[in-house]
């Protein structure tokens, strides 16, 4: 989840107070962020993904202050009108499809200010823009272009000079050689053209999401911006204007339309949403009067009255009736609700076949047997090559993250004889099992046993089956069979009413070898699954 | 304790051994005397001197021998004198010499240089070596070396000065001599002991109660050695569900005595019962190769009108076009939530209320580290209930966190796709003076209930982490360590017990 660094003192400067530490971190954890880190000059916060308003240090600033008291209701935000215009080429629609603009005068780019524009737009990009694949935000200097402007495409050969680039450059060269481009280049993978923002003279704005132009950037003297944000999804586009216009607004700037076909924007319009008191007060399971759900929500920037909340445009989090229900119980506290265990009646019921491989569990550990816990995550090598197989069908992880643990484990004995070999330092005998996940064509719970110690043979281990058998009341018959794993004649099927449910025998010298395993070993493998429906 | 009782505690050996301490003055006599062996002699001494009967000292002695070489050498003399003796006659080339003598290369090399030193030979022309009158004065009076090797035929504890100095020069070569320290246990007896060895020690009590001994009644009247209860045992260690397990169990009858009933289902999973049926977006992040481990192979859909539900709400609320490939996805169940989706999708209305809860394993795509496991153990619950609200779900979670054995437990407000409003749980460690964050709940978003289970109803849902409660209670500081599987570990770690 996205962190961001705050300046304190900006941070009390638009709050116009001064909160101290420990007010500070209270508030802002129930407020539904999460305060990482506090020093002298400044807070790191870590925003919910549902609150990207929150990722300029405006944004949290104005949810803060209206949490706390200090400037409570619906902020609002005046769009001016203008004379900007924008135009979509068509060329764009199977490239990235969506554009929109906005103008903010009277800008006073001081650090902080820079700072937080910097920040907020890195953030958005990271994750509201998922890595700027689906939206893309820039910035230039309003007095470095001429209206109206142009979104289109063009050729890979078109050349123009990127930001902090002496010369001109391809759009393939950006690709290759701007470290922006570099960082970016699959957004644009596999298109023949790639998006443009032109002024009207042709001069270059910015290849989009990639890098602007050296010549439209924005510099210490600039106090009128321009900003773009174009993506693939418009909706998400519309709440990263308004996220950075509204947070420009909070430091003094003042915002003007730009009709993009025709159609004005930033919209920063409050959205109205239906809410119904006895809705929120069923949810929460709280009486609230008509006054104080007005007074909690004020707490959240939204304004309420007979039933209409409305909604600032940031708030992109707020789907439904459901989020406002959230807000209120925030702005109540959370600390401040009562826990309650109701009086209801249901009848508890543990899974059968948990009790079942509880009760074989425990018959083992009653046995003198230690349980294991090992990863169903494991590897080929020792599934299949270690147990002197030639092949098994395993279930592969598509992304592994490294060789180790790259299959699902297809049987339990492997497993163990992991264990084993990582506990040769310690006394003999070690006795030990397991029932766990083994993944074939299906899911199922396998127990595996391993006996080792000096003088272990396979009457040892067949004691163990003829004590688990027994205890479930079932007869059972053994017929020998092959298995590499084990030694040939030592090795056998175990059926019970018809059904194959286990291997057992003595482990191969060769798979002892492999696991360089020194002491003798006798093993079960029991299909747990199979046998709960047998008994 | 009185002395008579002392000496029926008395073991066979000590029983054995006591009659001849007053003429034992060293282990060695000991043994020669009672005819114990030395391991026998040696616990008896140890007992007898654990119940003050007597003090043993160790005294390291060096001792002067022969090695193997000087062994041989105190027969036949140095290589250099039987070198000399060689040409005593009659001078004659180095390879005659080694043929008449039968001395090694390294010998004869040995001894060349041994007797230039003395100019005990000259080499003259055509490397012919002949004896000097030094020589001859040599091989008769022989040298200090020699002595000293015949002398330590017999080990030595004392060597003169000049002795010493020879000791020195063949220690110089090579597996002549040795100086070897000899551990001598000196036995003294206590004034218990003097007691003690002036009593008759009888050799009538019963050591081991043996089957024919009561079979014919042989006790009667006699007394039986008296055990030293208080010693230290050899350990032993009882079979033992792993202490994961015992927690789990103990969690699990928590939600049980809670009036819950146990979900199950399997670790691979569509990522549609995964994210999509959790309302959660194709693009959301959480769905990336970097956090997800996806399984290769595509997983089966449940049924249409189930799945076109799920599909028609994700495209409303998030404005994109829902794919069925994604969903179809297979994955390793990044959390237990699943299984509440899927239960819910299972009931009926007039089934309700109804609480569910499971305690099983998940995955995550992450490198292992002290804090991170890509296998995590998760407990979920649900509550379908029509009129469940907020509060219930706070009083359910503190009751089970309680029970778990902490004692305040706090509420935040938190994100999560599919709860509104969701909250994160910190429980307070008072050995470590902190709240830690143990995971999420929220009631689910009718936006993911109103597909699955056809109406918006309340669903109270939960899904903390289980492994840092374990790691808090068994003091656990990296998270890999449950599962090492190290029997030592396995054997010896305390109980869960709550």
């Amino acid at each position: 989840m996205p962190t961001i660094t705050i300046d304190k003192k900006d941070l009390m400067k638009l709050l116009g107070r001064t909160i101290p530490d420990e007010k500070l971190k209270d508030r802002i954890s129930m407020l539904g962020t999460d305060l990482e880190k506090v020093t002298d000059k400044e807070i790191e916060v870590e925003i919910f993904p549902n609150r990207p308003d929150m990722l300029s240090t405006e944004g949290f600033s104005r949810a803060l202050s209206s949490f706390i008291g200090i400037k409570k209701g619906l902020k609002e935000y005046k769009v001016n009108k203008s004379s900007y215009r924008s135009k979509k080429d068509s060329k764009v629609k199977n490239v990235r499809p969506f554009a929109i603009n906005a103008v903010v005068k009277n800008i006073n780019l001081d650090d902080a200010t820079i700072k937080s524009l910097m920040q907020v737009q890195e953030k958005l990009h990271a994750s509201h823009g998922r890595n700027r694949k689906k939206v893309s935000i820039g910035v230039y200097d309003l007095n470095k272009i001429k209206f109206p402007l142009t979104y289109t495409t063009k050729p890979t050969s078109f050349k123009f000079k990127p930001l902090e680039f002496k010369n001109e450059l391809s759009l393939k060269e950006i690709l290759e050689r701007h470290p922006k481009g570099r960082d970016y280049k699959e957004t644009l993978e596999g298109f023949k053209e790639y998006p443009i923002w032109l002024d009207s003279t042709n001069q270059v704005l910015a290849l989009v999401p990639i890098i602007n132009s050296e010549e439209t950037k924005v510099d210490k003297k600039t106090k009128e911006l321009f900003i773009d944000v174009t993506g693939t999804d418009l909706k998400a586009c519309e709440q990263a204007l308004n996220i950075i216009t509204t947070s420009l607004a909070d430091r003094g700037g003042k915002i003007y339309e730009v009709k993009v076909d025709n159609i004005s924007y930033p919209d920063l319009k409050p959205k109205k949403l239906k809410l119904n008191k006895s809705y929120v007060e069923k949810t929460l399971g709280l009486k609230l009067t008509e006054a104080k759900i007005k007074e909690l929500l004020s707490k959240m920037g939204i304004s309420y009255s007979n039933g209409d909340a409305l909604i600032p445009t940031y708030r992109t989090d707020i789907l439904s009736e459901i989020d406002l229900v959230e807000d209120i119980a925030i702005a109540y506290g959370y600390e401040n609700f009562i826990p309650e265990i109701p009086n209801v009646s249901t009848i508890a019921k543990e899974s059968e076949f948990e009790i079942f491989r509880n009760k074989i569990c425990n018959i083992l550990a009653n046995l003198g047997l230690i349980e294991t816990n090992t990863y169903n995550l494991t590897n080929k090598k020792s599934q299949v090559e270690l147990m002197n197989l030639k092949k098994l069908k395993l279930v592969e992880i598509e992304n592994a993250l490294n060789e180790d643990y790259n299959v699902l484990r297809a049987w339990m004995i492997p497993s163990l004889l992991e264990v084993l070999k990582n506990n040769k330092h310690y006394d003999y005998p070690q006795k030990i099992f397991e029932a766990g996940t083994v993944f074939t064509s299906d899911e199922k719970t396998r127990l595996a046993i391993s006996l080792a110690h000096s003088k272990v043979t396979f009457t040892d281990i067949k004691q163990i089956l003829d004590v688990i058998l027994n205890s479930l009341d079932l007869t059972y018959e053994i017929k020998e069979t092959e298995h590499d794993s084990f030694i040939p004649g030592r090795v056998g099927r175990v059926s019970c009413k018809g059904k194959e449910i286990a291997y057992i025998g003595e482990i191969h010298p060769k798979v002892l070898d492999n696991f360089s395993l020194e002491t003798p070993i006798a093993a079960l493998e029991l299909n747990l699954t199979d046998l709960f429906k047998l008994k | 304790m009185n002395i008579d009782i002392l000496i029926e505690t008395l073991h066979p050996l000590e029983r054995k051994a006591i009659p001849h301490l007053k003429n034992s003055k060293t282990l060695k006599e000991l043994q020669k005397n009672s005819g114990l062996s030395e391991i026998e002699a040696m616990r008896a001494l140890q007992w007898l001197e654990n119940k003050k009967i007597l003090k043993t000292t160790k005294k390291a002695e060096e001792i002067y021998t022969l090695d193997k070489n000087g062994e041989n050498y105190s027969q036949k003399k140095l290589p250099e004198l039987q070198f000399l003796a060689t040409i005593k006659e009659k001078e004659y080339g180095l390879n005659e010499i080694k043929e008449i003598s039968g001395l090694s290369n390294e010998e004869a090399n040995i001894s060349i240089g041994q007797l230039k030193k003395l100019s005990a030979i000259i080499i003259k022309e055509g490397m012919k070596i002949s004896i000097t009158p030094s020589g001859r004065k040599i091989l008769s009076l022989e040298t200090p070396e020699q002595r000293l090797i015949e002398k330590l035929i017999k080990s030595q504890k004392k060597l003169t000065e000049e002795e010493k100095k020879s000791f020195k020069n063949l220690q110089k070569r090579k597996q002549i001599v040795k100086e070897d320290i000899i551990i001598k246990r000196e036995i003294k007896l206590t004034s218990l002991g003097k007691q003690i060895t002036n009593k008759k020690i009888s050799s009538d009590l019963i050591d081991t109660l043996t089957p024919s001994i009561l079979k014919n009644k042989s006790w009667e009247g006699k007394k039986f050695r008296r055990y030293d209860i208080k010693i230290n045992v050899p350990k032993i260690y009882p079979g033992k569900r792993h202490f994961v397990n015992q927690a789990k169990q103990h969690a699990k009858q928590i939600w049980l005595d809670m009036g819950f009933e146990e979900m199950s289902g399997t670790i691979i999973n569509s990522s549609f019962w995964n994210f999509d049926a959790l309302f959660t977006a194709q693009d959301h992040p959480v769905r990336e190769m970097q956090d997800t481990f996806f399984i290769k192979g595509t997983s089966k859909l449940p049924n249409k009108t189930l799945v076109n539900k799920v599909k028609k709400q994700h495209e409303k609320s998030w404005k994109y076009s829902w794919q069925e490939s994604e969903a179809k996805r297979p994955v390793l169940r990044t959390h237990t939530t699943v299984l509440s989706a899927q239960t819910i999708s299972n009931l009926k209305e007039k089934d309700l209320p109804k609480k569910y809860f499971v305690l099983g394993r998940n995955y995550r795509n992450e490198a292992l580290d002290w804090s991170h496991l890509f296998e995590f153990n998760q407990t979920d619950g649900i509550v379908i209930d029509p009129n469940a609200n907020f509060r219930h779900l706070l009083g359910y979670l503190k009751q089970f966190f309680n029970k778990m054995g902490y004692e305040k437990v706090r509420f935040r407000p938190a994100y999560f796709p599919y709860t509104e409003p969701s909250i994160e749980i910190d429980v307070y460690v008072p050995e470590k003076n902190t709240w830690v964050e143990l995971g999420g709940a929220g009631i689910f978003r009718p936006e993911m209930v109103k597909p699955i289970f056809g109406k918006e109803i309340p669903v109270l849902a939960w899904g903390p982490g289980f492994d840092r409660i374990l790691m808090n209670y068994y003091k656990i500081k990296d998270i890999r360590d449950l599962y090492k599987n190290d029997l030592k570990q396995l054997k010896e770690i305390k109980e869960w017990v709550q």
